[in-house]
C-alpha cells in the first residue's frame, strides 16, 4: 500500500505509530511536512510501484531534500518509546533513483526486526524542512521543557549539546544559551500551545520532535513521554 | 551606590559615545528661543522637556510632547536655579535597567515607560561567563505608553523577543565604551536607565555608579572527579555516577542496549550527559531506570 501522510488518518496497525500520529496531527491542523508512505510489504514486493508513485510525489511537492523514516507499531508506545532505534536517513537528494537506493540499501536491511505478521511497519518519504532551529520538547504536568539546535532538525535527538534550552512553567519562562539568536518567548509559547493541543487530543504527555522555520512550527514526531525528567 | 545628576549623566553619555536620543542643556542664562531650538533640533516637531539642578533635588518639573512653539514659554517659567534639558520627543516602546560590570551584566526590561508602571515584572537578561540566560513572564502586563493622539495610554503588553535581542546587541556593540565609563567612574558596577525611543533606539537616560560586585545565581555543576566514559566499549568504573560522552547512531541501538546492561552491572545510578536531556540516548537511559542529569 502507498498513501499520502497528510492530511490523512492512517491506522497505526498498518502504517506504524509514527506515520499514524503524524497523519493525525496533520488532520488537526498542525503543520507536518508532506510525506509519502509505503508499507514494508510493498517495499519488498512492488518497488516499481513505489518508484512510480515517488516520481509523481516529487513533482507535486518539489522538496529540496527528502528524509526517509521508518514507522513501526512497536515504537512510540505509552510505556516505551524505543527512541532513536528505528532507522532514518536524512538529506537524500530528491530523485527517484537516489531515494530507491537509500530505501533498499540503508533502510530495508534494518527493517526486518521491526516487522510482524500483522503489519504495522512502513517507510515515510518526507519533505525535509531546512530548519532554522530544531529540537525536542516535553510537556509534562503543564510544564514545557525544550532543547534546540540551530540549523538542525536532528542534532538534539542525536545527542548534540543544545544551543538553546527553554523551561516554561505557567507563564514563567527561563531560557539559556543562544537567546539573542532565537525568538525564545515566541518559540516557547508556540511549542506550549502545540504540545498542549496535542496533549488534550491524545490524552498523554507529549514528547515532540519539531522544526522551526520563519515562525512556523513543524511537527516531525509526536509520542508519549515515557519517563519524567 | 553613587547617584549621578541628570546633567552630569548627559555629559558622560556624550563624552563616552553612549548618547542615543540627543539632549541639550540650557542654563538659566541662555534659555533657548525658536531660532536656537530649530538650529539645535532641526525638523523636530515635539519635545521632551526636563530640568536639572546643580544640587540634589527630586520631583523636578518635566513635560512630554511639547510643541516647538510652546517650548520657550514653558522654559521662561522655570526658576533660575534649574537647567533646562531638551530632547526630541519620541515614543518609548520599552524601558531597561542595565547593571554592567566588565565580566557580565544584568538587564531588566519592561514594556512601555517604566516610571509610570513601576509594579511590572521585568524580563531579566543575564550574561555571565559568556553564557546568556533570560527569565521572563509570558503573561501580558498593563504597561503605559505615550501616544501623540491619546496621551498616556495603558495597554497590555509583553517584552518582545526583538527587544531582548536589541539590548544584548546594544551592550555588545557598546562594550568597550561601557568598560571605559566603568573605569572612569571608579571601577564599580554601573547602572544605566535606558529607554527605546522610536527613531533613536536605545538611549541611556540616567546613571548610577559603584554598584556592588556582580553575583549571578550560582551555576549548578556536576560533581568534580566524575569518571568519563567516551566510548560504548570503554570499561566502566564502579561508581554511583559517570559522565557519558558518547554518540550512538540509530542503527547501533544494539550497542546502546549492551551499554545499558553494562551500566546496570557496574551499579551506576546517575548518568551525566554533555548532550541534552531530551536526546534519544537520554530517553533510553531514563527508560532503563537511570537518573539522567545535564553535565554543566
Amino acid at each position: 500500500m502507498i498513501a499520502d501522510l497528510t492530511p490523512a488518518a492512517l491506522p497505526a496497525a498498518i502504517w506504524g505509530n509514527k506515520a499514524a500520529r503524524l497523519s493525525e496531527v496533520s488532520s488537526l491542523g498542525y503543520a507536518v511536512p508532506a510525506g509519502l508512505c509505503v508499507t514494508y510489504a510493498t517495499a519488498q514486493q512492488a518497488p516499481n510501484s513505489i518508484a512510480e508513485a515517488l516520481a509523481t510525489w516529487l513533482g507535486l511537492y518539489q522538496p529540496d531534500l527528502v528524509a526517509i523514516r521508518m514507522s513501526s507499531i512497536h515504537e512510540d508506545q505509552l510505556a516505551a518509546s524505543h527512541a532513536g532505534q528505528t532507522t532514518s536517513v536524512l538529506g537524500c537528494r530528491p530523485d527517484v533513483a537516489t531515494l530507491m537506493t537509500v530505501l533498499e540499501d540503508q533502510i530495508l536491511p534494518y527493517a526486518a526486526p521491526w516487522a510482524s505478521r500483522t503489519g504495522g511497519l512502513s517507510f515515510i518519504f518526507q519533505c525535509q524542512i531546512a530548519a532554522q532551529l530544531g529540537g525536542v520538547a516535553f510537556l509534562t504536568d503543564g510544564r514545557l521543557t525544550a532543547e534546540a539546535k540551530l540549523a538542525s532538525t536532528d542534532g538534539i535527538t542525536a545527542g548534540q549539546a543544545p544551543d538553546v534550552t527553554l523551561d516554561l512553567s505557567g507563564t514563567s519562562l527561563t531560557a539559556t544559551g543562544a537567546v539573542s539568536a532565537v525568538p525564545v518567548a515566541t518559540l516557547a509559547q508556540t511549542l506550549k500551545i502545540a504540545c498542549g493541543g496535542l496533549r488534550r487530543h491524545f490524552k498523554f504527555d507529549i514528547d515532540l520532535e519539531w522544526a522551526w522555520r520563519q515562525g512556523v512550527l513543524y511537527t516531525l514526531q509526536a509520542r508519549p513521554v515515557t519517563t519524567s525528567l | 551606590m553613587g547617584n549621578i545628576s541628570k546633567l552630569a549623566a548627559i555629559g558622560l553619555f556624550q563624552e563616552y559615545g553612549l548618547e542615543g536620543l540627543p539632549a541639550r542643556v540650557y542654563p538659566a542664562s541662555s534659555r533657548p528661543g525658536l531660532t536656537e531650538l530649530t538650529r539645535d533640533f532641526p525638523g523636530t516637531p515635539l519635545f521632551m522637556l526636563r530640568t536639572g539642578s546643580d544640587v540634589e533635588e527630586r520631583n523636578l518639573p518635566r513635560k512630554a510632547g511639547v510643541a516647538l512653539a510652546d517650548v520657550p514659554a514653558w522654559a521662561a517659567e522655570l526658576p533660575p536655579r534649574l537647567h533646562l534639558v531638551v530632547q526630541p520627543y519620541a515614543s518609548v516602546t520599552y524601558s531597561v535597567e542595565l547593571a554592567f560590570w566588565p565580566n557580565g551584566y544584568m538587564a531588566e526590561l519592561v514594556p512601555g515607560i517604566w516610571e509610570l508602571s513601576t509594579d511590572l515584572q521585568p524580563a531579566v537578561v543575564t550574561m555571565w561567563q559568556n553564557a546568556l540566560s533570560l527569565s521572563a513572564t509570558l503573561a501580558p502586563q498593563p504597561a503605559v505608553f505615550y501616544l501623540p493622539d491619546t496621551g498616556y495610554t495603558a495597554m497590555a503588553a509583553l517584552v518582545a523577543d526583538w527587544q531582548v535581542v536589541a539590548v544584548v546587541n546594544w551592550v555588545r556593540h557598546h562594550y568597550d565604551r561601557l568598560v571605559r565609563l566603568h573605569d572612569g567612574l571608579g571601577g564599580g558596577g554601573i547602572g544605566l536607565k535606558l529607554h527605546d525611543a522610536v527613531g533613536y533606539g536605545l538611549s541611556p537616560q540616567n546613571i548610577r555608579a559603584n554598584l556592588p560586585p556582580f553575583t549571578p545565581e550560582s551555576i549548578v555543576s556536576a560533581p568534580s572527579g566524575l569518571a568519563m566514559v567516551s566510548s560504548v566499549s570503554d570499561s566502566l568504573p564502579h561508581a554511583d555516577a559517570i559522565l557519558l560522552d558518547v554518540s550512538v547512531a540509530r542503527e547501533d541501538h544494539a550497542e546502546l542496549a549492551a551499554l545499558i546492561a553494562r551500566l546496570h552491572q557496574a551499579g551506576i545510578g546517575t548518568v551525566y550527559l554533555k548532550s541534552g536531556l531530551l536526546s534519544h540516548l537520554a530517553i533510553a537511559l531514563r527508560e532503563a531506570g537511570f537518573t539522567v542529569r545535564r553535565y554543566a
